[in-house]
Formats: structure tokens, sequence, C-alpha cells
């Protein structure tokens, strides 16, 4: 939505000021070029008929960056700032491995130099042992090209991994949004709660005790329950969670939480 | 690349693949289809008929279009290998100046459909609603018709020459083409690297051409040969009615057309032409299907 792909349907998105929803054509391209997107499925996202030199030397063809031998010399320098040869730049998207490809995503989503990425899952694709590596790649890259991320995922060391500030969503709604530190030590809604204590923990001698593990299915998120959509499974459902949606307002000093229960 | 070599000994491994040249997908499609016999033998086929048709001035024994009326109806023999017809005139000559007409007309027909139903095909997946609906239901009714009927049809209207046989040919395959793509954008545009070039904030031409066309062609490719096949019976069959061809020139339907009468008493003025067309047809039927198994989207990674 930020990226517009999908247009909103309420409430206001900005981005450096601007109201993104309400821009222009022209606007929105010139935004989009703050602004970039990696994808999940890296093989998905690639075009499956053009090289990796043309996947990547497209978005500088579309902003009208460069002449021809300045974007090919650009390809060349993030090839190897994600950590790929400069001989791959010929080579077509299914010739490589999942974490290349996963490479090769990034690489494109860099090359306007963006002050704003937006990775959806960007390592759920992946083998473990890669993920880590594509993870601290994005970390350097953070750091290297002054990146913003907004970050989606749903596998909890990941986040902790990566993130400075996490919102925890619920069936398309925020429920509580604080800092990485915080919501691992002190998480207060207790769909975070229930959350954390499903992470698995790598000991097979220790005892699974299932207390904090929340039951029931998922309700439709296209027509979610009344009130607080979490009544349905939540352990500590109150009269009050059934009629009224819980306001997301700030309890302690920077976190933000939607439910009753801190009322 | 030279200077990637002498940077590491680790990289070694890695510079021997790049020596071997990356693969795209087009050469990955030609090295399965190399393998398929019945494929190349298909392609042979039509190379054969193709030679022929291109340098046929210069392979024919005999003229095309006049004969010895004394030679009349003469069984194949070392003078006429395939037998002379009912005004003498050689029935090899024939073929060959007849493959002309039925190879690029069938090419030219075949053509002007996939330009036409393409972009049909094309507007309507990518603008969908209304137009979609339109478009989509020229096609039904164009499919509603038994094609040869209406191929029929149209050239009555327009008056029949070879060349109106085309337009009416290529009319009765755009609705093939125009479905074949319009289904093939359909999911294309749902990929998600259509999204990522929307999100890189390309145009819907940029996106059209660069994206999706190169992702969807590939049927149409296959689809193309094997409609050669069915547009030269077509034409065959429309000269066969003498909707087609028109004399002095020559073409495979008129040929089993004017040798009616003597398929009991000459019947090589029937069989050759026939067979002709057979093995053109078969030829064109061969590859296509050896063109769709090597260019099969599964056997891609």
């Amino acid at each position: 939505m930020l990226l517009r792909l999908l247009e909103a349907t309420e409430g206001t998105i900005s981005f450096e000021n601007q109201e993104v929803q309400n821009l222009s054509d022209v606007e929105m391209k010139k935004l989009r070029r703050e602004m970039q997107l990696i994808f999940q499925d890296p093989l998905a996202s690639l075009n499956p008929r053009q090289t990796v030199e043309k996947i990547l030397e497209e978005p500088l063809i579309v902003h009208k960056i460069g002449d021809k031998k300045e974007r090919r010399q650009m390809v060349k320098e993030i090839l190897e700032v994600v950590g790929l040869d400069e001989y791959h730049a010929k080579r077509y998207p299914h010739q490589f491995s999942g974490g290349q490809r996963q490479r090769i995503g990034i690489a494109r989503a860099l090359m306007t130099r963006p002050k704003l990425i937006i990775a959806d899952e960007p390592v759920s694709a992946l083998d473990v042992s890669i993920q880590s590596q594509v993870l601290n790649l994005l970390k350097d890259l953070q750091e290297k090209f002054n990146l913003t991320y907004i970050f989606i995922a749903h596998d909890l060391g990941v986040v902790r991994h990566i993130s400075d500030r996490v919102g925890v969503m619920y069936l398309g709604r925020l429920v509580e949004l604080t800092d990485v530190d915080e919501l691992y030590d002190n998480p207060l809604h207790p769909y975070t709660k229930a959350l954390l204590s499903s992470v698995p923990i790598p000991d097979p001698e220790l005892e699974v005790e299932d207390e904090d593990v929340i039951g029931g299915e998922i309700p439709s998120p296209s027509n979610p329950p009344k009130g607080c959509a979490f009544h349905t499974r939540c352990p500590f459902a109150m009269d009050v969670c059934k009629e009224v949606r819980p306001a997301f307002e700030e309890k302690e000093s920077g976190h933000y939480v939607a439910c009753h229960l801190y009322e | 690349m030279p200077q990637t070599e002498v940077k590491k000994d680790t990289v070694k491994v890695k510079n021997q693949q790049a020596v071997t040249q990356p693969a795209s997908p087009w050469k990955d499609a030609w090295r399965n289809f190399k393998k398929n016999k019945i494929a190349v033998t298909g392609t042979i086929i039509v190379l054969i008929f193709t030679i022929m048709a291109i340098f046929a001035p210069w392979l024919t024994p005999y003229s095309h279009s006049s004969g010895q009326l004394v030679d009349r109806l003469q069984p194949p023999s070392s003078d006429h290998w395939l037998g002379t017809d009912d005004f003498g005139r050689d029935i090899l000559s024939r073929i060959i100046h007849g493959a002309r007409i039925s190879l690029t007309g069938g090419f030219a027909a075949v053509f002007g459909s996939i330009i036409v139903g393409s972009l049909l095909g094309v507007i309507a997946a990518y603008y969908g609603r209304w137009v979609d609906t339109l478009i989509s239901r020229i096609f039904d009714v164009l499919l509603a018709f038994p094609s040869i009927l209406l191929a029929i049809a149209i050239v009555t209207i327009l008056e029949p020459t070879l060349q109106n046989a085309l337009i009416a040919i290529a009319i009765i395959n755009v609705p093939n083409f125009g479905r074949l793509i319009r289904s093939r954008v359909l999911s294309v545009k749902e990929e998600e690297f259509i999204t990522a070039a929307r999100a890189v904030g390309m145009n819907d031409r940029r996106i059209l051409f660069k994206h999706i066309i190169p992702n969807s062609i590939t049927p149409v490719v296959v689809q193309g040969t094997l409609a050669i096949a069915t547009a030269i019976i077509e034409i065959a069959a429309l000269s066969f009615l003498g909707l087609g061809t028109q004399p002095p020139k020559v073409d495979w339907g008129m040929m089993l057309s004017e040798s009616q009468q003597y398929i009991v008493s000459a019947p090589w003025t029937m069989i050759f032409p026939g067979l002709a067309i057979m093995l053109t047809v078969l030829g064109f039927n061969l590859m296509g299907d050896g063109l769709r198994d090597a260019l099969d989207p599964k056997m891609k990674s």
C-alpha cells in the first residue's frame, strides 16, 4: 500500500511528509525511486527471460539514470556489494541457487539507491543456513546505504535479529508495537505472549508445556470477529472484548498495545 | 572477467563455470529439441519443402503451367518422374511450384493471425473488464462457425483470389491465437516479477513489451507451427473448391481438384499432390510437437 500496488481503502500513509495515497502518477514514480521492494520468492520475482544484467539495469532505465556504460558499471558494482561475481551478470535467474537469487532481488532493490526498502518475508523461502547469510547482508547494507527497512516476517528469531522496532499484527491490525528488546522481554498483548511462547526451543530434553499455546482456528481475515479480533482465542477474554475494539494506545513509554487488559 | 581470475585461488572453481557459456532459455530449448529425433525428422521434411519452394524455377525439369498435350496422363517414367496430368504437364514440376504457394500461404496466413490474434488477446487480458468481454465474445462468435465454412463464406464475399483465401484463413485462426495468448497473459500478469516491475515504477507499455509478452510467446510459437499445417490444408481445401489459387498459378489443392476425373484411370495425378500435402503437414506437426516438448515450461530450471 505504501508503494501503491494496492490502493488504500481508508486512512493516510505518509512518506517523508508526503501523503502517498494522493500523489499523481508522476510524483509517485519519483517516490518509487526512494522506496523499493524485496520479495518473498526470489525466483518468482525475477523475470525468467532476462539476464541478471538486464534485470538490474532496468530500474535505472526506468528512472533514466546514467547512460548505458554507466549503468553497466553500476550493475557490476552492485553485484559485488551483494556478494556475487561479475560474470553472474550474463546468467539467467534459473541458473542460481535460492540464496543467490535473493541476492539478485536485493541488488535490484538497491539499484536506485532508495531510502526505504520493504522486505516481504525475504528469507522465509530460504534454507536456514542461507537465511543468516542474507540477513547479515541486509544488516551490512543497512549501514552502508543508510537504509530503513520495513521487514515483514513470521520467524521470530529472524525478527529479533534484524529489527529495531517490532509491530505485531493479528488479522490485519497492529496489536502491539515497541522496541525489539522491550517486546521480547515484556510482551503485553496476549497474542504476542502466545506467539513468543510458541517459538520452538532447540532442546529435545525439554518437556512441552502448552499452557500458553492458544487453541482454535484463525477466523476469516475478510470477516474478522466483532470487537477485539483476538477475543475468540484469547485466554483472558472479557465481555467488553466481544463488543468494543480496543484502541491502539501508548501504554508504557514507546510501547503501544491494543488490548482491554491494560485500561 | 580476467581480473577476477588472478585475484584468488578460491575462485578457481567458479571461474571454470564462467567459461561455459550461460544458456538462454531459447538455447536450452534448442538443445532439448535436437535430442528429439522425431521432431528433427519433421524439421528436415519442412526444410526440404522450403528449399524446393525457394529454388523452384531452378529445380523443375519442365514448365509448371504448359505441357505437351501428346504426353497427357503419362504414368511415372524416367522422363516424367511423377507422371503427367490431363494437359501433359509434368506433375513433379507442378508439385515443386505448388510448394511455393502452400508454404508462403501457410506462413503468411498464420503470421497474420498471430499478429492480430496476439494483439487482441493481449489487449483483452491486460486491460480486462469490458474490453475483455467484447474481444472474447467476438472470438466466441468466430469459433461458433465451422472454420472452413466461415473461410468459404469470407472468400465468396470478397471474390475468389489467393490473397483473399489467405485473409480468410488468417481470420478463422485469429480466435485460436487470441484465446491462447489471452490466457497466457492473464497468468503471467499475476506473477510476482510483474509486481516487481510495477514497484520499480515501470509504465504499462514497458511491462507489456519487456515482461509480459516475452513470457507469453512460447505457446504461440508452438501453436503457430501446428497452425501452419492446418493452414496448408485449408488453402488446399479452398483451392480444391476453386476459391483459392487461380490458374496459371498452381497449388496442391487445385491439382487434386483437377485430377478428380482421373482418379481411376490415372491415379498418380491425385496421389502425388496428396502425398505432398500429407508430408508437409506431417512435417509441421512433428516439428510443432517437438517444439512444445522443448519449450515446455516444466522443463525449465
